[in-house]
């Protein structure tokens, strides 16, 4: 399946629209962009409906037929299906799920959650303890390092320097190994963005060649 | 994935797997400074020794489902082709890969199919320079074409008149083969290839072949004529302005030439001359389009050319999707003389030309860069897209007049 873009209007006149992206690889999985927030920095999942606490638009999103799984991120959904429930049908259910939910001026994520999620000082500090404990003394070798720039609500903002900056492999070394080693270690955060301007890296350990 | 450490495409392929969510194993040949914590998402594996490379690929599968191999560029390609093999996996096959990393040996596969290419030889680097250019004068002819054996993006390439042009060319080609030696390939440092030139227009083809059967994605115009003494590549335009007849010979004899290189299973990167009625190849790549060229191109669906290369790899490609509409094209910017860079001047407006999609400065600041035929760096890339190919390229020029590059001791 190919993606989806829903248009929808709420009250006061204000369009929403929703862009669903069924996963290749995952086809339980299909993730819905919106172009309204709907956790504005916060990230949260849901393996099923009890973890819901109030939250309007996880309540909506499970009424919807098949959904197991809800995972909220800024102004992303990730919904996944069980058993025969397919994205076939379940695309626009989903989206009219998000828009019914927006449109009814309810907490779209409960204050419970959001006094569960971790303080961002907290964040901040078991971060920090894995940039200084882990990560660094590791990318010390190829003369980078990982700076923690900011932690709004749980979405981290790092950024790269030294030989990681303008790198040609940062983006390997972020994906797949700086967030995969920090998720490891505090798995409660959010998104995790790297803010390098990688165009005024100096000296980057890989430069990008056609030999 | 087999990603080598000096890869302008890294991002594109990691971005192309993270939105298919693909479970992502990303190999280089030297270890990331973070394989220890992540062993499985960030192996090592040494591209340039294949024995290596298939005895690691062998025990990295022993303990972890490989359901693909893909290969980022032409430094990993020989690698993934080995890997693909011992696994089981479709792929262009090894040999396949081998002629289409070594330009002598394209040339002779081409060749034995009857295919029409240019006269061509080796040119051993030991060679006495003046027997050479009386031997080329024989053999292939001039103008001739001096060209190393593996090395891409028109480096070391120059064309020559007349034999007393040799010497010089010959010197200097032998100085950037000894300076920069093949890692996997001991014939492409010890000879060169000297081939006919070929006048006329260039174009390049990108497209995947599918158990054999190629698929056609875009054929790019180089729209500024490449007549020597070096080939610097500026403008990619597609979709091509050449005849309905032209384009479907360009599309016939690449089909030709992918058979004849034995290249079946993967992408695929064509460069062919148009002299007059003739249509002939004169590279034949494993692999996608490098550099940042690839975000020219989308395909129904919103997927990009990543996307659709590791769905391939994964058996998950289904019906080929055809590229978007618009006409598209990009900008390679050389290196306009040798020194020390400073910054690019001007992106703001280059940015604001009309049709123009985005500026990417690819060179670093104090990156010391060296312009064709010796250097190998891009400056950076400009993009645009438009209702048609003409209006592309009028976006391209003009976005190109507004940015100065700026070296130490002035622009």
């Amino acid at each position: 399946m190919d993606e989806l873009s829903l248009n929808f209007e709420l009250p006061g006149g204000r369009s929403l629209r929703i862009t669903a992206t069924p996963s290749m690889m995952h086809p339980e999985q299909c993730t819905f962009q919106s172009s309204e927030a709907l956790f504005p920095g916060g990230s949260a999942f849901f393996p099923d409906r009890g973890q819901s606490q109030g939250s309007t638009l996880v309540d909506r999103l499970f009424d919807v037929d098949g959904v197991s799984e809800v995972l909220v991120n800024h102004d992303v959904v990730r919904v996944s299906l069980s058993g025969d429930a397919s994205w076939e049908t379940n695309i626009p259910l989903a989206g009219m799920a998000i828009r019914d939910a927006l449109a009814s001026g309810a907490p779209l994520i409960s204050e419970a959650v959001a006094a569960s999620m971790l303080p961002p000082e907290e964040i901040r500090r078991r971060v920090q303890q894995v940039l200084d404990t882990i990560i660094n003394p590791a990318v010390a070798s190829h003369g980078g390092m990982v700076t923690l720039l900011d932690v709004n609500n749980n979405a981290v903002f790092l950024e790269f320097g030294g030989g990681c900056q303008g790198c040609g492999m940062v983006s390997v070394t972020l994906k797949y190994g700086v967030e995969r080693t920090i998720r490891d270690e505090v798995p409660e955060i959010g998104e995790i963005l790297d803010t390098t301007d990688h165009a005024a890296g100096r000296n980057p350990y890989y430069a990008p060649s056609s030999k | 994935m087999l990603v080598p450490t000096a890869t302008y495409r890294a991002e594109a392929f990691v971005r192309a797997a993270q939105r298919l969510a693909i479970d992502l194993s990303l190999a280089s040949e030297i270890p990331s400074s973070l394989s220890h914590l992540h062993p499985v998402d960030l192996p090592a594996f040494d591209f340039a020794q294949p024995r290596e490379v298939v005895s690691a690929a062998r025990a990295f599968a022993a303990s972890n489902r490989v359901d693909g191999v893909v290969a980022v560029d032409d430094q990993s390609v020989l690698a993934a082709s080995l890997v693909a093999t011992t696994l089981g996996l479709p792929h262009h096959a090894p040999d396949a890969v081998r002629a289409a990393l070594n330009k002598y040996f394209a040339r002779e596969r081409m060749g034995a199919a009857g295919i029409d290419v240019p006269r061509f030889r080796l040119v051993p680097l030991d060679a006495e320079p003046g027997d050479m250019a009386r031997a080329i004068a024989q053999d292939v002819g001039y103008p001739a074409v001096l060209k190393p054996l593996a090395m891409s993006a028109s480096r070391g390439v120059v064309r020559i008149n007349s034999p007393a042009e040799f010497p010089a060319a010959f010197e200097r080609l032998r100085a950037l083969v000894h300076a920069v030696p093949s890692s996997h390939d001991e014939i492409a440092n010890r000879y060169v290839l000297a081939e006919t030139y070929i006048p006329g227009d260039e174009v390049a083809v990108e497209g995947i072949v599918e158990r054999g059967e190629f698929h056609l994605f875009a054929i790019f115009d180089k729209v500024d004529r490449l007549e020597g003494p070096y080939f610097p590549e500026t403008m990619y335009v597609t979709p091509s302005r050449h005849s309905p007849a032209i384009q479907a010979r360009i599309e016939e004899v690449t089909r030709e030439t992918l058979a004849a290189m034995g290249l079946d299973h993967g992408p695929v990167h064509v460069e062919l001359r148009i002299d007059g009625p003739r249509v002939v190849p004169i590279e034949a790549h494993a692999r996608s389009i490098g550099g940042y060229c690839s975000k020219v191109l989308r395909f129904e669906g919103g997927r990009s050319l990543e996307e659709l290369i590791i769905l391939q790899a994964l058996g998950l490609l289904g019906k080929v999707p055809p590229r978007e509409a618009d006409a598209a094209g990009v900008w390679m910017m050389q290196a306009p003389r040798a020194g020390r860079f400073v910054e690019m001047r001007g992106v703001s407006a280059a940015t604001g030309v009309p049709h123009v999609d985005e500026v990417i400065v690819s060179a670093r600041p104090a990156q010391t860069l060296t312009p064709l035929p010796d250097g190998f760096l891009y400056l950076g890339f400009i993009f645009a897209r438009a209702q048609t190919p003409g209006e592309v390229e009028g976006a391209l020029r003009s976005a190109f007049n507004r940015l100065e590059p700026v070296f130490d001791g002035g622009a």
